[in-house]
This record gives structure tokens, C-alpha cells and sequence, in this order.
């Protein structure tokens, strides 16, 4: 995935980060407004709820604190994924909401996504909504970041930790899913 | 909604809709979206899709006032944490060849033969090497320590008093041969050189 920039943006994520390390704080203030937005809808698809802002600061502190590691292997907002992703496993899994590894299988609707609670959404959102409701939660978060983060079928692979040819076959069976619910 | 047939295109329409798409890349789909209902109408429920779901409003400055300054380069340590060799941690790697080195040298030592089992009884005939004899150092030539396998040959003891006595003047006889006194030594310790040592 390409880097993302603003309008009159020009600075890419990596010279952000090298200006950061230079000890220019403002560039951490580009990096987080740059991404802050697509996590926090991340997080909140994925289940997410009262706490999202913590998430994706706890994302934002973690991914700070260990930015020596980032190798540049995926983007940056795909390694900032990867980490959410992970605080979300581990506070899922503390919970005992969703454990890791165990994972629904296809057909089984998940009753805890409600990420748009606060949003007074129209008809058409709401159905479509509902037809996201249904999906699994595997099938949900690929379909999800495919289509409203932009991610390649590599770069979701990287962030839930699975391979190209399974968020692949994800992706068509939420999208056929969701076509049979809009359409019935 | 049916799912159109060329997957190329179709795979392309998340692409299309976030503008990732070179220009031509872009032109091709858009072409092809035009002319295919199927494909026109995923495109809309993408969009349906990324419209419904918008992103929670969330507080930046609290963030980035969450974030600490840079602290530095990292140490050696951290370094060699960091460290990767064939795709894997380091330390991992290292880890995983002092479990083998370990696992060899204690199934090296579990093999090898214990001095208690060392075989005994399969020694070969014992060689001796004939000890200097004082009157061969003053008669001459010194020869080399003569050795004989005196399990090859028949026992002296076996000879008659005449036979040693003939086997004696026959060595005396002989160039760079020692003397042989056959009176001054034990029959027994006596070794005789069969080959002649000239």
C-alpha cells in the first residue's frame, strides 16, 4: 500500500519518522493525524467500543516506543494496524469476548459489532450495517479493511497474521454475503 | 448482484475506489465497470460500504501529548534483539544451536566406549624388544634392538644343550652380531635375531 499524504502534505511517513528521531515532535503530530482516523475505525469495527481512544492511543505509544523495529517491511499505517490489531487480540482475549484462534465459523453472525452507535446513520447505512453485523469476525475485518482502509490482500495478511489466499477467500465470501442480504 | 467473471477487473474495484490505481490501470477499470453491470453495481455497494462505516471521532492531541521523545538509537543489546539471521531472531538462532551443540556432545558421550568395557582378551602376541646386551655394545657395530615374536618360532627351551651351543657359534660367526653367551642368560629371555642382521 502506498504511503498516504494530505493535501499540502508532501512529507512521507518514513522522512516523518526520520524527522521525529531528529526530535521533531510536530512530525509525530503529522503521523497520528495522518492515521489516527482509520484505526479508530478499525478498532471500532472490530468490536471495539467506549475505550477506542485508548486504543489507538495505546497504538500510537507503542508503535512511538518501538520504531527502531519498524523495518519497513509493510507501510507504516499497515504496522500501525498490526499493533492495534494485537491490543485487540490481547484485550479480547482478557475479556474472554472472542478468544484468538478460534474462529467462527462461516455463517455464524457475530452479535457484538456495533461500532456506530453514537452516529445517527440513515436507512441505507443501517442495512448496510446489518449486513456487516452478520459476518464473521474473521470475515469482517478483511472485508472491512479492504474495502474502507484500501488495504492489498498482503497488507491484511500482515495485520491479522494470516496469509494472501485466505484474506482473499474472506473477502469474496463477505462480499458475496453481503450482496445476498442488500439483495433479499 | 451476480460476482462478474473477470476477476482481473474485479479484483481492482477496491482499488479503484480509494484512487490507488495508475492512470491507466484506472482508465481500463473504469471502462470496464461501464460496460458490466455486475461490476457497477459491487462498485456501489463498496461504496454503500465505506460510506456506512465512518471513522469515530477521536482525540489527537491527547495522543500525540501521550507520545515521548525520541529517546535515541538503540543499545548494543537491543541491537542484537533486533537482529535477524535467516528471517529469525538472533537470539533465537542461538538458542536453538546451543540446544543442538548440547544434544550432540551428550549423545557423543552416552556412544563413546566406557574404559571399563575395553576388550581384554584379544591382545596380540607380545613383542618384546631384546634388552642391549653389554658385550654386543663392546664388540662392535651396534645393531638395532632385534625383535622376535617368539611365539612363532619353537621354544629354546626345546633345543638340546648342543643345538643352543651350534645356534650360538653360528651367531658369533656372524659379521656385526653380537656375541651371545649362552651360559650367562636365562634360555628363555634369549632372543635371537632369525633374519641375520649383517
Amino acid at each position: 500500500m502506498t504511503e498516504r499524504n494530505r493535501p499540502g502534505d508532501d512529507a512521507t511517513d518514513a522522512a516523518l519518522i526520520a524527522q521525529w528521531k531528529a526530535g521533531n515532535q510536530r512530525a509525530a503530530s503529522q503521523l497520528v493525524g495522518r492515521h489516527a482516523s482509520a484505526l479508530a475505525r478499525f478498532a471500532a469495527s472490530s468490536g471495539a467500543r467506549a475505550d477506542i481512544d485508548e486504543l489507538v492511543q495505546d497504538t500510537f505509544v507503542r508503535a512511538f516506543a518501538s520504531l527502531d523495529g519498524f523495518r519497513g517491511e509493510s507501510s507504516f499505517r499497515t504496522w500501525m494496524f498490526t499493533i492495534l490489531r494485537r491490543l485487540l487480540v490481547d484485550r479480547q482475549r482478557s475479556a474472554k469476548r472472542r478468544p484468538e484462534g478460534v474462529e467462527l465459523t462461516e455463517g455464524v453472525a457475530t452479535t457484538a459489532f456495533d461500532p456506530l452507535d453514537e452516529v445517527v446513520a440513515t436507512e441505507s447505512h443501517g442495512r448496510v450495517r446489518d449486513a456487516i453485523a452478520r459476518l464473521t469476525p474473521t470475515q469482517r475485518d478483511v472485508f472491512l479493511l479492504r474495502v474502507t482502509e484500501g488495504l492489498s490482500y498482503k497488507d491484511i495478511a500482515t495485520t491479522l497474521d494470516s496469509t494472501e489466499g485466505a484474506a482473499r477467500v474472506h473477502y469474496h465470501n463477505a462480499m458475496r454475503a453481503i450482496k445476498e442480504f442488500l439483495d433479499a | 448482484m451476480r460476482d462478474c467473471e473477470n476477476v482481473t477487473m474485479r479484483e481492482q474495484l477496491p482499488e479503484l475506489l480509494h484512487g490507488q490505481l495508475s492512470a491507466e490501470a484506472r482508465v481500463a477499470v473504469e471502462e470496464h465497470v461501464a460496460g458490466c453491470a455486475d461490476c457497477s453495481a459491487e462498485l456501489e455497494v463498496l461504496r454503500r460500504v465505506r460510506a456506512a462505516v465512518p471513522a469515530p471521532r477521536v482525540n489527537v492531541d491527547r495522543i500525540v501529548a501521550s507520545i515521548p521523545p525520541y529517546r535515541g538509537a538503540p543499545r548494543a543489546w537491543a541491537a542484537v534483539r533486533s537482529a535477524r539471521v535467516f528471517g529469525l531472531p538472533t537470539l533465537h538462532v542461538a538458542a536453538a544451536a546451543l540446544v543442538i551443540l548440547t544434544a550432540v556432545g551428550v549423545l557423543a558421550r552416552l556412544r563413546a566406549p566406557h574404559p571399563t568395557d575395553a576388550p581384554t582378551a584379544t591382545a596380540p602376541p607380545v613383542a618384546r624388544v631384546a634388552p642391549p646386551v653389554t658385550s654386543q655394545q663392546a664388540k662392535g657395530p651396534v645393531a638395532a634392538p632385534v625383535v622376535t615374536q617368539l611365539s612363532l618360532g619353537e621354544p629354546l627351551s626345546d633345543l638340546s644343550e648342543s643345538d643352543l651351543r651350534a645356534l650360538a657359534a653360528t651367531v658369533d660367526d656372524l659379521e656385526a652380531a653380537p656375541s651371545a653367551d649362552i651360559d650367562a642368560a636365562e634360555p628363555s629371555l634369549i632372543d635371537i635375531d632369525t633374519e641375520g642382521d649383517t
